[in-house]
């Protein structure tokens, strides 16, 4: 796999320097070749992890169904001034999950609160109450609230452990939007007995409830894409698998024995907490011996995405100071070279908007530095010889881009409809107008991505907060007015690349229209995303057929009163009161 | 930390209707805080060594140098 990005690389690499020596190799010609052959590996990356997912099946353990269930475990969600009766109601149906399968490994459950909104913690403690009479929880259900919120969710984590590690084997970590089948969870806990050396077992969630535009795209390439992906990465990264914070299951002592992080010396971005803690957890467990691996073939695992572009931009600028401050962890001692790999391949997603956007650049740049061509290079040769044309370079660099973006979907779009696949997904028809959407989609949004992951490259770079603005409402749908404060810059800078390239490179300008045209709509295609969805393409399973879970989640909304829509209580809450003050 | 007693006779109400299914009201039995309290079975969480003890052209020096055996790379005092 390595071998084949490297020769995508590479070939793409030499076609630049060709197109370079043909009007005289200048110094600009050998960093466009130097940029495009680091973009190219990167695609090319992606591209073969697809291939390989394709072409390989989950091989899941076998006997694994009636092995005993002799560890207790401890299925933990973390929260930080979320929703509690959305949270909370999440823990309730995984609850009557297990109940309905008999629950044989009695499982309990703890709320970690880190909240520091004294409202939402009145009303944690308020709902929760309410979770642990309706299933019975008492001595079953766990409510901590910290007083200092210190390591943020891997300290929350630490927390737990250090508090009552002891009294489980294994500890499921969520996220506040997590949700799992029981049976799940059981199956999780059967392969953690069955292989002592399992030190954690990563679910793929998929993404569920999505209404936007966006958010079902989103959900959509989840549920119909992603697991290819998953299957290439679980291949190739074999016993030294990922983990991703949350729909995962821990030994607690191996977690215990390798995973305390320290803080990072000097100041944030790169000292301090670690923020990204999940990918140095898996290569500490590793370090130590322990296997850590990607289940991909368990369904029954799913969490909720970001409803608007901007709600998913905050969430990266998080993930990408996270993943450069792992800069300071690649070389830690003992690491095994599959994690220092999967650090530099996490820093790599964030800089490589970087070298495309250079790579424009340059290319819209070059004009005022290349030296005029020599029509007559050979000594004596009457004939005059022409340059190859910068549209030629460019129609061979969208067939390459074309291939490596596009086809690994497209492929896999066939293979689901040749197998039967696609009827889970709304039949053959529905899933070809699907992933032409989600790559007409992706591909008008990604100028847009871009912008934002530079942004939050340059602001972690600066140590700035750049002031996102906040989305008021808990719909996801963004206004104009907030759709045009988050990327009216966008806007400018997709102006003025244009009209750069009109004055400096004429031939280029046609082909930099579908990166420029999409920036300079930034605003539109923010607000269309967040809008609701009222198409019946994007169809997943969970869709189609809600998983028993699902069903749960909604009957106990229902019972709570909470309007799933906006995620606001039909009525506020009435807490109770002693001596005045809200309990 | 104490979040204050939980009265037996406290009512929280819900009342509305999500998705055409009215809402249940819910009368609390009332428990104590410390049934739902995390059980007491400290675990040590031992910090593990991530950071290098040197930047990388100083680790490169001493290795050229043939400098001293090699150190523990992990904390595995649990």
């Amino acid at each position: 796999m390595i071998v084949t990005s490297l020769l995508c690389g590479l070939g793409a690499f030499i076609l630049f320097l060709e197109f370079g020596e043909a009007t005289g190799l200048t110094w600009i010609d050998v960093f466009r070749a130097v940029l495009i052959l680091i973009s190219t590996l990167w695609l090319a990356w992606g591209a073969t992890l697809a291939f390989v997912g394709m072409t390989s099946r989950a091989r899941p353990p076998e006997g694994v169904e009636d092995v005993p269930i002799r560890g207790r475990t401890c299925v933990l969600m973390p929260v930080y001034n979320e929703n509690p009766e959305e949270s909370f109601s999440r823990v309730a149906a995984m609850e009557a999950s297990l109940r309905e399968i008999g629950d044989p490994a009695e499982i309990h459950f703890a709320i970690l609160s880190d909240t520091r909104d004294e409202g939402i913690a009145a009303q944690e403690r308020a709902v929760f109450r309410r979770m642990v009479e309706e299933c019975d929880g008492v001595g079953r259900f766990f409510y901590r609230r910290r007083e200092k919120n210190t390591g943020k969710k891997a300290g929350n984590i630490e927390d737990f452990i250090t508090r009552s590690g002891a009294a489980y084997d294994y500890a499921v970590i969520l996220d506040a939007d997590s949700l799992m089948e029981g049976k799940t969870i059981l199956t999780m806990i059967r392969r953690m007995e069955a292989e002592p050396q399992l030190g954690l077992l990563q679910t793929l969630p998929k993404i569920i409830r999505a209404e936007s535009h966006f958010g079902r795209a989103m959900q959509f390439s989840a549920s119909f894409f992603s697991p290819v992906f998953a299957r290439g990465l679980a291949m190739v990264q074999g016993r030294t698998g990922p983990f991703w914070g949350h729909n995962a299951i821990i030994n607690v002592r191996a977690f215990a024995q390798s995973c305390g992080l320290p803080e990072l010396k000097g100041t944030p971005p790169f000292g301090g907490h670690v923020m990204s803690h999940d990918y140095v957890e898996a290569a500490l467990l590793a370090r130590n011996g322990w296997i850590v691996r990607l289940d991909d073939d368990l369904e029954g695992s799913f969490e909720e995405g970001p409803e608007n572009i901007v709600d998913h931009a905050k969430r990266d600028r998080r993930w990408c100071q996270g993943n450069l401050q792992h800069l300071r962890i690649i070389s830690a001692p003992g690491l095994k070279p599959w994690s220092r790999f999967v650090f530099a391949q996490g820093v790599m997603a964030f800089i490589a908007p970087l070298f495309w956007m250079g790579f424009i650049a340059a290319s819209i740049a070059a004009p005022l530095l290349v030296t005029p061509p020599d029509y007559f290079p050979v000594p004596g040769w009457p004939f005059p010889q022409f340059p190859q044309s910068a549209a030629s370079m460019a129609i061979s660099l969208a067939i390459g881009i074309f291939g490596l973006l596009f086809l690994p979907k497209l492929l896999i779009m066939a293979r689901a409809i040749l197998s039967g696949e696609a009827k889970r997904f709304g039949g053959p028809g529905r899933v070809f107008l699907s992933t032409l959407g989600e790559l007409l989609l992706s591909s008008l949004t990604a100028p847009v991505l871009m912008m934002f992951t530079i942004r939050s490259v340059l602001e972690v770079l600066m140590r700035r907060d750049g002031g996102w603005p906040t989305n008021n409402r808990g719909d996801g749908i963004l206004q104009w007015p907030e759709a045009f404060a988050a990327s009216w810059w966008i806007i400018v800078t997709g102006c003025g690349g244009l009209f750069a390239a009109w004055f400096l490179t004429p031939e280029l300008f046609l082909w930099l229209l579908p990166v420029g045209v999409p920036m300079i709509l930034a605003p539109a295609l923010l607000r269309w995303g967040s809008l609701p969805s009222l198409g019946k393409l994007m169809i997943t399973p969970a869709e189609q057929s809600p998983q028993r879970v699902i069903q749960l989640y909604d009957a106990v909304l229902a019972r709570w009163g909470v309007d799933a829509q906006s995620s606001i209580p039909v009525v506020p809450l009435r807490l109770p009161e002693k001596d005045g003050v809200k309990v | 930390m104490a979040y204050g007693t939980i009265a037996t006779d406290d009512a929280i109400l819900h009342v509305g209707a999500s998705g055409g299914e009215a809402a249940v009201p819910f009368v609390g039995r009332g428990f104590p805080d410390e049934a739902c309290a995390l059980p007491a079975a400290p675990l040590p969480m031992p910090t593990q060594t991530i950071e290098a003890d040197a930047g990388l052209l100083h680790r490169l020096l001493r290795r050229l140098r043939g400098g001293g055996a090699v150190r523990p790379s992990m904390d595995v005092g649990a």
